[in-house]
């Protein structure tokens, strides 16, 4: 049950931060002039067809964390077909509070993409964004980050939906990001358009890591608690491990910054830095991945401040 | 060492201090913290109440406390509720008729970041 329910949250973690980052991307990475029109109603398209598959399994990961957790809040095998169990969670559990209106926006998402899709209607970005906002940020209301009493409470809801936004418009900006230099690769302002969006993604990306950094921190301050709860229980070895993936993406976004962006500005030939760049931006992705399933675990686990008081 | 260096090995030190220094906070999942009746504790007139308080606030939903005899013999009890002030508070009644012995409390809660914890403890009734 519980690794079903790591796979449920991995693929409800990327599916939301996919809906919230890559929708947020054409709003400060796409240029406004005329020049960049078809790219950013490509990018728009884009972004619509994503959210589309991105709310769909974001629906079914969170139908089946609703099933896991019926099981597991009641300790009966078969909690997850029981419509009293199921009931008893969705009406009398803080859990349950944020999954009600979750599963609702995410059941309404993909009927109102999907409508707009087969009626060919012009892509419209902002209410894939407001979702998003909505569906990362509740996130933090569920796990951890409930924990605490009285005012932890929220100083810990802020922080872990501070910390999962900002990782949003990392993972989910990647993801549009990538589409952009391959969509433009052959076009004739090209190089213009994948400049502007690289320097506005590394900005926005930098702010990002920061708060990723900083609420990270505090994070760790909440459920860690000290150095040898972090050496010694799986909490704090698998935090570790997420942290060396994530130090992995912030290299690779160095390198994008400092080495491969002046290359692609100046070469007379800008195919070999640009295929170094996607290959970069790839890399990118995967180590997001890496760090979404190292998140996924953790919620699980037991926080490393319990065990060693256990 | 130059004096650039000190600065970074001393802002080093401070982030790390911020992220690894020991504190106290509330722990995350559910523990007990004390009992009425206390645990371990003899006492000379029968609870009519079982309270515990815990170290995570619960869900009342799926959380639970019984009452044992030395021989294993549940006693009644009605249902649990939480404080509405406070809930990290846990009590239930006790309905039914205790003779003077050992008895267990045994608990079993879900705390609000949906993890299940239990545990017991034993007090003695001696009129």
């Amino acid at each position: 049950m519980e690794i079903l329910l790591v796979s449920l949250r991995f693929v409800q973690y990327m599916a939301v931060m996919i809906l919230f980052g890559s929708s947020l991307f054409p709003y400060y990475a796409l240029a406004r002039n005329g020049n960049s029109r078809g790219c950013n109603t490509d990018i728009a398209a884009f972004v619509q067809r994503v959210a589309f598959y991105a709310s769909l399994a974001a629906l079914l990961s969170a139908v089946g964390w609703l099933g896991c957790e019926a099981v597991l809040m009641s300790g009966d095998a078969n909690g997850y077909r029981e419509g009293a169990t199921i009931w008893t969670v969705l009406s009398d559990t803080e859990f349950g509070g944020i999954w009600r209106w979750r599963l609702l926006l995410l059941l309404l998402l993909p009927i109102f993409l999907g409508w707009r899709l087969l009626r060919h209607r012009k892509p419209l970005v902002w209410p894939i964004l407001a979702s998003g906002i909505l569906l990362v940020a509740s996130l933090a209301g569920v796990g951890h980050g409930a924990m605490g009493i009285g005012f932890s409470v929220w100083a810990h809801l802020g922080n872990q939906a501070v910390h999962l936004l900002a990782a949003g418009v990392w993972v989910g900006g990647l993801l549009s990001l990538f589409h952009t230099i391959r969509y433009t690769r052959d076009a004739a302002l090209g190089v213009e358009i994948q400049r502007h969006a690289l320097e506005r993604f590394s900005l926005v990306g930098f702010v990002a890591v920061m708060l990723i950094f900083v609420s990270g921190l505090l994070n760790s301050w909440f459920l860690v608690g000290s150095f040898d709860a972090l050496l010694h229980t799986t909490y704090g070895q698998v935090l570790m491990v997420k942290v060396t993936f994530f130090l992995f993406m912030v290299a690779l976004a160095v390198f994008n910054r400092l080495f491969l962006m002046p290359r692609l500005a100046s070469a007379s030939d800008s195919e070999v830095p640009l295929r170094l760049l996607l290959r970069s931006v790839a890399a990118e992705q995967i180590f997001a991945i890496l760090v979404v399933a190292s998140v996924s675990l953790l919620g699980t686990l037991p926080p490393a401040m319990d065990r060693m008081v256990m | 060492m130059s004096k650039s260096m000190t600065l970074r090995i001393v802002s080093q030190a401070v982030v790390i201090a911020i992220l690894f220094g020991s504190h106290t906070s509330a722990i995350a999942h559910a523990f007990l913290d004390n009992a009425t009746p206390k645990v371990g504790s003899v006492v000379t007139a029968p609870p009519k109440i079982i309270r515990i308080q815990l170290t995570q606030r619960v869900e009342v939903a799926f959380s639970h406390i019984h009452l044992f005899t030395a021989g294993g013999q549940e006693i009644a009890m009605g249902p649990a509720a939480t404080d509405p002030s406070d809930q990290t508070v846990l009590s239930a009644p006790v309905t039914g008729t205790l003779a003077a012995g050992q008895y267990e409390v045994r608990w079993d809660v879900l705390s609000v970041d949906t993890h299940r914890t239990n545990g017991h403890f034993p007090f003695s009734y001696q009129p």
